[in-house]
């Protein structure tokens, strides 16, 4: 995926645009859709992403009723003359099956759209989401559609961020609220105006977590809640900054507009979209990680440094490798000049410090915002 | 629009024209069936469910008889998404234990007749299914062809790269 393309799936550009060229598009509607059906299904599909669904339950009994060859009955008179048992040949005709039986037995082929749409959906992570796209044409279309991508990404926010066995989804609740609290107005590429008192250098050193960050004042809030959430969870050893950080957190949401109702897990889910889901999805596995292997008896913090440590390859540990690309690849979505994969990062990091010369080499890492991510011993 | 107790039992009848006699409760499973019994009032003749034949229509039922007393799910589709979890439960998951054939048919009708629990647990028991696999598995699992171009593929896969784990 290219970054425009990139920046457009964040940014919820319809699928035709964003994801698929329109030959492929066309070519897989036109073999799928019977022109009635999608037209049918679309009406439907459209509640799934409002969410404003019953407004108008007589419509809906009203198709549902002409379905049902007993129209005419239901809002003409009283007493409905329902079809005779066995009698209806042009009911049963005129609404027979959906499909016609097939002996090869393919019966995905012939779900209608938006049930492939929820199906999708329920899919537990966005890997297995995105590899919807590779099956087939009309997989493609449909998973690459808005609708169901969003769709997707709700589900999972809200099926992951209500069970309660995993702590770390928790995390990403906070952490999809904060986001969103900033995103929803300009999209969380506009500059952080306020500051934080995490970027407040008289209080302790909190400010080193930002240290990647040249200029506090061009940060945008989508970065901003990258530090603030995955550099707390590499501290979870240490308690008291984490809460601090939650409890900032928690203010910062007291003191938003929050919309009718609360900040829920539904009206974030709204807004929310996969690149959020693959986000969200590194963290809670990085935090269980830490959770696992971090905070056991006898930790210290030399475990903390060499767990961090650059010394076992060149990109340090793997978590930290990962939590770099995850942190690339979401930034990605504001900055237009970011790579798009940790090969092409390592090449360009390798670029920047022959052009810096080899003095700098351990210290000196940044590529414009992508610079890979430090994090420095506590008291460093 | 009559009172909802002034009927014990609604006749279905399934598209080959098998009438089952059902506890209206247990009808109203079906939110379809539900709308309809409050717009109409009354009905003593079998409500045609024109889309599902009759071995599927008593799967149904039988969800149906077994989730009666289930919360009745609210109708805002945003309402009920706060109680999901990733879980089915296990009668569900032997309910829902059949043939890929049956499975979407049961969807298919549940979605026909505005079931949301059951068509959420047919969905659920298809994405777990998916669980885990690789397009190619998923093409065999479902005898799906594969209508891709090499250079198309090789493009979807590059698009998708970003969020790969690693």
């Amino acid at each position: 995926m290219n970054l425009t393309q990139h920046f457009r799936l964040h940014h919820a550009i319809p699928a035709s645009e964003s994801m698929m060229p329109s030959s492929l598009l066309g070519l897989a509607q036109s073999k799928h859709g019977n022109q009635l059906r999608t037209r049918k299904l679309r009406s439907r599909t459209v509640k799934y992403s409002t969410g404003s669904v019953t407004k108008n339950r007589a419509a809906t009994f009203k198709k549902r009723a002409s379905k049902l060859q007993v129209r005419n009955a239901r809002y003409n008179g009283p007493s409905p003359p329902i079809p005779e048992h066995g009698q209806d040949a042009e009911g049963v005709s005129k609404c027979s099956r959906i499909r016609p039986r097939d002996p090869s037995a393919r019966p995905i082929v012939d779900i209608p759209t938006n049930i492939l749409s929820r199906i999708f959906s329920h899919l537990h992570t966005a890997q297995a989401y995105l590899s919807m796209h590779l099956v087939c044409r009309r997989f493609h279309t449909v998973a690459s559609s808005t609708v169901t991508r969003r769709l997707f990404a709700h589900t999972w926010f809200s099926t992951n961020c209500n069970d309660s066995r995993n702590k770390a989804p928790s995390l990403v609740q906070y952490l999809a609220r904060y986001i969103r609290l900033h995103c929803i107005k300009g999209n969380g590429d506009e500059y952080c105006t306020t500051q934080h008192p995490l970027l407040d250098e008289s209080k302790m050193n909190p400010r080193r977590f930002m240290l990647l960050i040249r200029n506090e004042k061009e940060v945008s809030w989508r970065f901003h809640a990258f530090g603030e959430f995955t550099v707390p969870c590499f501290y979870t050893g240490s308690g008291e900054r984490y809460a601090r950080t939650m409890m900032q957190i928690e203010k910062d949401m007291e003191d938003a507009t929050v919309p009718e109702g609360g900040w829920l897990m539904d009206n974030i889910g709204d807004v929310l979209q996969v690149p959020d889901v693959v986000f969200a999805e590194g963290v809670i596995r990085t935090f269980n990680e830490i959770e696992t292997h971090g905070i056991k008896e006898g930790y210290e913090p030399t475990c903390r440094r060499d767990l961090f440590s650059n010394n076992q390859s060149p990109y340090g540990h793997p978590y930290l490798w990962r939590m770099q690309l995850m942190r690339d690849t979401y930034v990605c979505n504001c900055v237009a000049s970011n790579p798009s994969t940790m090969r092409e990062r390592e090449e360009w990091i390798e670029a920047e410090e022959v052009l810096n010369g080899s003095a700098e080499r351990t210290r000196k890492r940044m590529s414009s915002y992508t610079a890979p991510l430090r994090f420095w011993p506590p008291g460093y | 629009m009559a009172t909802p107790s002034t009927q014990a039992t609604v006749k279905l009848q399934s598209n080959d024209n098998v009438v089952i006699e059902v506890e209206r409760a247990i009808a109203e499973r079906s939110v379809l069936i539900k709308n309809m019994l409050e717009d109409c009032g009354e009905v003593t003749d079998a409500i045609p469910i024109s889309n599902v034949n009759e071995s599927i229509l008593r799967k149904v039922i039988e969800w149906c008889e077994h989730h009666k007393n289930d919360p009745v799910a609210a109708e805002n589709e945003n309402d009920d998404s706060r109680k999901k979890t990733t879980d089915i439960d296990e009668w569900d998951q032997k309910f829902m234990n059949v043939d890929q054939e049956m499975l979407f048919e049961i969807i298919l009708a549940a979605n026909f007749l505005d079931i949301k629990p059951l068509l959420d647990t047919g969905c659920k028991t298809v994405a777990n299914m998916i669980k885990g696999k690789s397009p190619e598995e998923i093409r065999k699992l479902f005898n799906i062809q594969n209508d891709f171009t090499p250079e198309e593929e090789e493009q979807i896969r590059r698009e998708n790269e970003w969020a790969e784990d690693r």
